[in-house]
């Protein structure tokens, strides 16, 4: 898209690098799985399991693949490992004269699939689950590893901002709820919606009725504030930031404008938590009333 | 393909004379293999690069580009390059393990394309193998001053394979390319501001110089005390660590630019030390106790200053911001356009809403949001609203704004780099009216703990 806007330009466009894949960019397949920072660890055939073990350990994986002259042979991993050494007998490790640690790792290998980048994730669910494990790319040229981890990780990252917004919006509908009556919500409703909605009539006046920018309307006015900074904590100012903040990143999100980076999920994460505090505060103040 | 650009009506896809030059030189028979660009900040290297790298293509659709640029630049590079219609593809992992999969033979890097990359991509082991292992037509590297260490391995190891080489680089930065290039086949290039025409043939020095204005704000007595505990904070780090913490800087650094910012960095400092803790290899290479009992002070003082915060509400930084707001728009000519910058998220979220409370509208611009968002944003500015406030780091992004009258930097740059990459922004082609730049020190804090010391900044406002 070309920039426009007479001395005003913002040279950006990832339409350009999506020309190259658009699939890729669109559709959640094998690629984005794959961690960005992932490096590959390879050893090769005739590396010592004790030194094999050493480096999964250092690593923190769980397999590695074994690689001679560029060609990937198989993977040693913990289980084929442990299935070869717990199906020898007593004799056959006499006869060996040497540790288990001693042995080269191409007698301990086992077979992974292997799937492309571009392939769904769902075509490898089963490979997944009977080896703990797929390889990616082809004998010749492995380009990585895939672990159910990286699954896990992956579909936490693309999940977890949508049930942290959830948790926010109910958050929020609890402490205006606590703070204010039902009367005083529908005068609210009535004092901050009304240009929004065309007329007092039309508003919303059940806080389940509502959206999140109404909230953030009601709990930045000037008068409703008056009630909710008891709860609230801190000035309007800074709530209606993180109030407008939490808006933006809702709406990447839901109206999928874009992928959420890592701050986002930090910020997300950051109100969440204060909203959380918030609201034990008010279930305390609660508590102590009801007491009293 | 428009590439002298005369035709073009878009003046920011028109080439000047100094821009032209470069490409003359590049495509003479008797141009050197390597050229080095020197020339300051905002008068055009980096549309001379796009449009160099489109004429090879266009003479020579086989030709087979590297441009490597920081990572905040590469997008673009691509949009000036699609805009020239040439094939351009920005490759990532993501993108790169594509290529590999796709790839036939032993060739990953397909001809016909300007294949861009961050600095910090191509210096990975196997990325940089991969592209010291393909013939490349040119490779054209921006802001070359940044690349040292792995960087300037990577390109020393690219080097013999690129049958020319274009390094653009910032003049104040006392670059040796000597140290990764070989000197024998060298041309130098210098641009600088007084010397270079603008679309007009007016020098481009003609522009009204910058004026540095300083506005000094008192901090009330709940906002001292928050900077007590905060030094406290840093304190205990000093008795573990035995030196000032990095993240215990990062903390004050945040105080400093609002309680919004101060408040999340707070929290996000909180959850990696809680992250540390848990990490096996730190505990296990540090005293268990001490440092359980370190942790919790942390913890102790990081709840009562989030307290403290709380319950502190005065904002006298905010204050002196809503009377400079007022004094800038008394004036009246010309149009006054504000520009307000501040280093932190939080910030700029924080002065919208204040902004918002004072019934002026604003627009906001950072890296946080979609393409979209910021086009309308910038549109927005461009034809309405009057104020702008925008994150630092968007202003790597290639963005023009000589429209804006006043320049408040809510928070101090970070280095003397920075704040020439922010000038460079403001202070370019097509600047009507002078740029005041504005800047809020507080009275109550010594010059050694800001970012950047105010003397430092009016030296290089005086430039």
């Amino acid at each position: 898209m070309a920039i426009s806007s007479s001395n005003l330009r913002l040279l950006d466009n990832p339409s350009v690098a999506r020309d190259f894949d658009l699939a890729s960019e669109l559709f959640h397949r094998i690629n984005r799985i794959i961690p960005q920072d992932q490096t590959m660890l390879t050893i090769p055939p005739d590396c010592r399991v004790r030194e094999a073990i050493a480096l999964m350990r250092t690593h923190g994986y769980s397999q590695v693949p074994v690689v001679e002259h560029g060609e990937v042979l198989g993977v040693f991993s913990f289980r084929s490992f442990a299935y070869e050494a717990a199906s020898s007998t007593l004799e056959e490790w006499t006869k060996q004269r040497c540790s288990p640690g001693d042995l080269p790792v191409d007698e301990f290998l086992e077979q992974f699939e292997f799937a492309r980048v571009t392939e769904e994730m769902s075509r490898v669910f089963d490979a997944m689950d009977r080896d703990n494990g797929i390889l990616i790319g082809t004998p010749d040229r492995l380009i990585g590893i895939l672990t159910p981890m990286d699954f896990l990780r992956y579909l936490n990252k693309v999940a977890s901002p949508f049930v942290m917004v959830w948790e926010i919006e109910l958050a929020l509908r609890a402490l205006i709820s606590i703070a204010m009556t039902k009367e005083r919500i529908e005068e609210a409703s009535k004092r901050c919606l009304s240009s929004a909605y065309e007329g007092e009539n039309n508003v919303p006046t059940s806080l389940e009725e509502m959206t999140f920018d109404n909230y953030q309307s009601i709990i930045s006015h000037g008068e409703s504030w008056k009630e909710l900074k008891r709860f609230f904590g801190g000035t309007r100012t800074r709530v209606s930031a993180k109030l407008k903040q939490i808006g933006e990143i809702r709406n990447n999100l839901f109206h999928f404008r874009r992928e959420l980076i890592m701050p986002d999920h930090e910020i997300l994460s950051g109100h969440r938590n204060w909203l959380l505090n918030k609201i034990k505060q008010a279930e305390v103040h609660r508590k102590e009333e009801a007491h009293l | 393909m428009i590439l002298e650009g005369k035709e073009n009506k878009d003046s920011s896809m028109t080439l000047l004379p100094h821009q032209n030059a470069l490409l003359d030189t590049f495509f003479s028979p008797s141009s050197k293999r390597i050229i080095e660009l020197e020339g300051n900040v905002g008068i055009g290297k980096s549309t001379a690069l796009v449009f160099l790298a489109a004429r090879l293509l266009n003479e020579r659709s086989s030709s087979r580009i590297l441009l490597l640029a920081p990572k905040a630049l590469c997008l673009y590079f691509a949009e000036m390059l699609g805009r020239l219609s040439t094939p351009v593809v920005i490759v990532d992992r993501y993108r790169f393990r594509e290529m590999l999969d796709s790839a036939k033979g032993v060739q990953i890097w397909p001809q016909g394309a300007v294949f861009i990359l961050s600095l910090d991509f191509a210096k990975l082991p196997d990325i940089r193998d991969s592209l010291s292992e393909t013939t490349w037509d040119v490779v054209i590297v921006d802001e070359a001053h940044q690349i040292s260490g792995a960087r300037a391995e990577a390109l020393r190891m690219i080097e013999p394979r690129a049958k020319k080489i274009v390094l653009a680089v910032a003049t104040s930065q006392g670059f040796d390319t000597s140290k990764i290039l070989p000197e024998n086949d060298k041309a130098i290039i210098k641009w600088s501001r007084e010397q270079v025409l603008d679309h007009n043939g007016k020098p481009f020095s003609v522009a009204p110089r910058t004026i540095l204005h300083e506005i000094y704000f008192r901090l009330s007595a709940g906002e001292l005390n928050l900077r007590e505990n905060m030094d406290s904070l840093c304190k205990t780090f000093e008795s573990y660590e035995g030196k000032q913490h990095f993240g215990a800087k990062n903390l004050f650094l945040s105080l400093e630019s609002s309680p919004a910012a101060h408040e999340a960095a707070l929290e996000k400092f909180t959850v990696k030390l809680e992250e540390l803790s848990k990490l096996d290899a730190y505990m296990e290479s540090t005293d268990t106790d001490e440092l359980k009992k370190f942790l919790q002070k942390i913890v102790e003082i990081s709840s009562r200053v989030l307290q403290e915060i709380d319950t502190t509400l005065e904002d006298s930084k905010l204050n002196a911001f809503n009377k400079l707001l007022m004094d800038i728009y008394r004036a009246k000519t010309p149009e006054r356009k504000v520009c307000v910058l501040t280093q932190y998220l939080a910030t700029l979220y924080y002065l919208a809403a204040d902004l918002g409370d004072h019934d002026m509208a604003c627009q906001l611009l950072h890296g946080g949001m979609s393409l979209e968002d910021r086009l309308r944003s910038l549109s927005n500015f461009s034809a309405t609203e009057k104020i702008l406030v925008a994150t630092t780091s968007i202003l790597s992004e290639g963005l023009d704004l000589n429209q804006v009258t006043d320049l408040v930097l809510y928070d101090m740059p970070n280095s003397e780099d920075e704040f020439r990459q922010i000038l460079g922004r403001f202070d370019r082609f097509g600047r009507r009216y002078r740029l005041n730049i504005h800047v809020l020190i507080c009275s109550d804090i010594s010059d050694a703990t800001l970012a950047l010391p105010i003397a430092t900044l009016r030296e290089l406002v005086s430039l």
